[in-house]
């Protein structure tokens, strides 16, 4: 489900107007891109950044079959490259890095106190599908568990068999945990900055058992405005765009 | 464009009357012809070449990797296991209450016949989400559901029960019109002749509607079958659970294009057979639609 924000003004030609560019960014961004881009405005004046959140894979389908982005930035690198092989993208860079962490209702009808309890009968769980990054990473973090024998050895298959729902949009699955309709789930640390957050808490996953997620953006070729593209992206990455990036719950792209 | 000619006429009794002809020069007629020709043919392209290209779009392997992927055939079995349960509770449920519509007066009717309509222009996912906050554990309904060991989030329940909400009105559309089109009199002269109420409804009513409550049923059951947006909120996504059709196309979209497209193409086909099988019940009963 993708949102556009600020839909830039087309003429009827389809060509954006001037001084406008459209950033595709997965929705684990939405909080930082949008802050990043007010203040990137106030700096630029008449310039306007637009945004397309949605899930990175689907961002990634719609460049290659043409939408007209100037920047893409994915949860996922894999994507990126997949891009620059095609020779979509001029140039790409590590943007950010982000956890996954527990998160349990205030409301929830199961008591979860800690990891372990997410094998109990009868939890209900809802996690990322396992097409889209997130829910790839939740499997990874249950095998490490597994291997590390912290909470036996069926440690992820008891979880596993709790799981109610393969969600695929990380937003919606936060909202039904915050609702109470399922006891936990795992998302992004960085989906944990908007107001969903006054009816959950959170359950910090091991070091040793997370996954780190790197984040990566890029200029797509077809630019109608290369030169603004440039300038978000070098301020994306500039000390002042990763601090933005880290007060909204995500790791710079120095991070180990 | 077509112009008609206004003719004054002057009859017998020297009053004049005006009549239109319906005839304009030859001219006129065969360029408002082509042109109209022209506007019919552009849209039905508009309507079939995407649906056309999305066919032409992937290759052999994608169509290959979505025919033996278990998704497509777990999805398929969810589909059609509900979409059938769903329409059987809207015929049902949404006969009676057509049959109310159309035979009886009350107060209140045409809020009645608005609110029915509602989840036609309703956004579907509007639909789930108050479905949700009102079935979920927290819901007040919900909630007694769940102290009684209970809970319709999630399950393939609650994929019926989103179906059910948005395709009762095409139903309930069909069936009234239906209802309302018997000729009464047929109905009393059995009545007369000393059939019972019952008997009636079944010997005269049905069999006279029967076309009209079939087409409903079809329509409906094909929008259960495209349904989206009230179940991913409501009833989630699992394979093999609640996991219909739509929702397998939006999961493969995450990761490949092809064996998205390739779904879509197996669900196109299945909707152009229901379809069809609607115009031939509708043609075949020779009743005219507008």
């Amino acid at each position: 489900m993708s949102q556009l924000k600020n839909v830039p003004a087309v003429d009827s030609g389809g060509r954006q107007l001037k001084n406008w560019i459209l950033v595709s960014a997965a929705t684990s961004l939405q909080y930082s891109f949008l802050e990043a881009g007010k203040i990137f405005e106030s700096d630029h004046p008449g310039t306007k950044i637009a945004f397309n959140f949605s899930g990175s894979n689907q961002l990634a389908n719609q460049i290659e079959q043409g939408a007209p982005v100037d920047i893409f930035a994915s949860a996922d690198m894999s994507l990126l490259k997949q891009l620059a092989g095609n020779n979509l993208t001029t140039e790409n860079s590590v943007l950010a890095k982000n956890k996954l962490t527990v998160v349990v209702a205030n409301n929830a009808k199961m008591k979860i106190e800690g990891l372990a309890d997410l094998a109990k009968k009868g939890v209900r769980i809802i996690v990322a599908d396992s097409q889209v990054p997130a829910g790839r990473y939740a499997r990874q973090i249950l095998q490490k568990a597994d291997q590390a024998g912290s909470y036996g050895a069926d440690y992820s298959l008891h979880v596993l068999g709790n799981i109610v729902s393969e969600e695929l949009d990380l937003r919606m699955m936060a909202m039904k945990v915050a609702f109470g309709e399922a006891d936990a789930g795992i998302i992004y640390v960085s989906d944990m900055a908007g107001e969903v957050r006054n009816k959950v808490r959170t359950i910090a996953i091991a070091e040793h058992l997370n996954v780190t997620a790197t984040y990566g953006i890029a200029i797509v070729k077809s630019s109608a405005h290369p030169g603004i593209a440039k300038a978000f992206y070098d301020f994306l990455l500039s000390p002042e765009g990763q601090q933005i990036l880290t007060k909204n719950g995500l790791l710079s792209a120095q991070t180990k | 464009m077509n112009q008609l000619k206004s003719v004054r006429t002057v009859d017998n009794g020297g009053h004049q009357s005006e009549s239109w002809t319906r005839e304009p020069p030859a001219i006129v007629s065969s360029l408002f012809k082509g042109g109209a020709g022209l506007i019919a043919v552009l849209t039905v392209l508009f309507l079939v070449v995407p649906l056309v290209w999305l066919c032409l779009w992937p290759t052999a392997d994608d169509l290959k990797e979505a025919a033996f992927s278990s998704m497509l055939w777990d999805a398929m079995k969810i589909s059609f296991i509900t979409s059938t349960l769903s329409t059987f509770l809207v015929i049902c449920f949404g006969g009676v209450l057509a049959f109310m519509l159309a035979r009886y007066q009350f107060r209140g009717k045409m809020i009645v016949d608005t609110l029915v309509d509602l989840p036609m222009v309703l956004p579907p996912m509007v639909t789930g989400l108050a479905l949700l906050i009102l079935f979920g554990r927290n819901g007040p309904l919900g909630n007694w559901l769940w102290n009684h060991g209970m809970a319709l989030p999630f399950t393939v329940t609650a994929v019926v029960i989103a179906q059910v909400f948005v395709s009762l009105p095409f139903f309930i559309r069909a069936a009234r019109a239906g209802f309302e089109s018997v000729d009464r009199r047929l109905e009393t002269a059995s009545l007369l002749l000393g059939a019972s109420k019952a008997r009636t409804f079944i010997k005269i009513t049905v069999p006279l509607v029967w076309p009209t409550l079939l087409a409903g049923a079809i329509l409906a059951w094909a929008r259960c079958l495209g349904e989206f947006g009230a179940t991913i909120v409501f009833a989630g996504n699992f394979q093999g659970v609640t996991q219909t059709m739509p929702l397998a196309i939006f999961e493969a979209l995450q990761a490949n294009l092809g064996v998205a497209i390739a779904l879509s193409i197996v669900l196109l086909f299945v909707s152009f057979c229901l379809v069809m099988l609607l115009k031939f019940v509708i043609g075949g009963a020779g009743v005219t639609h507008s």
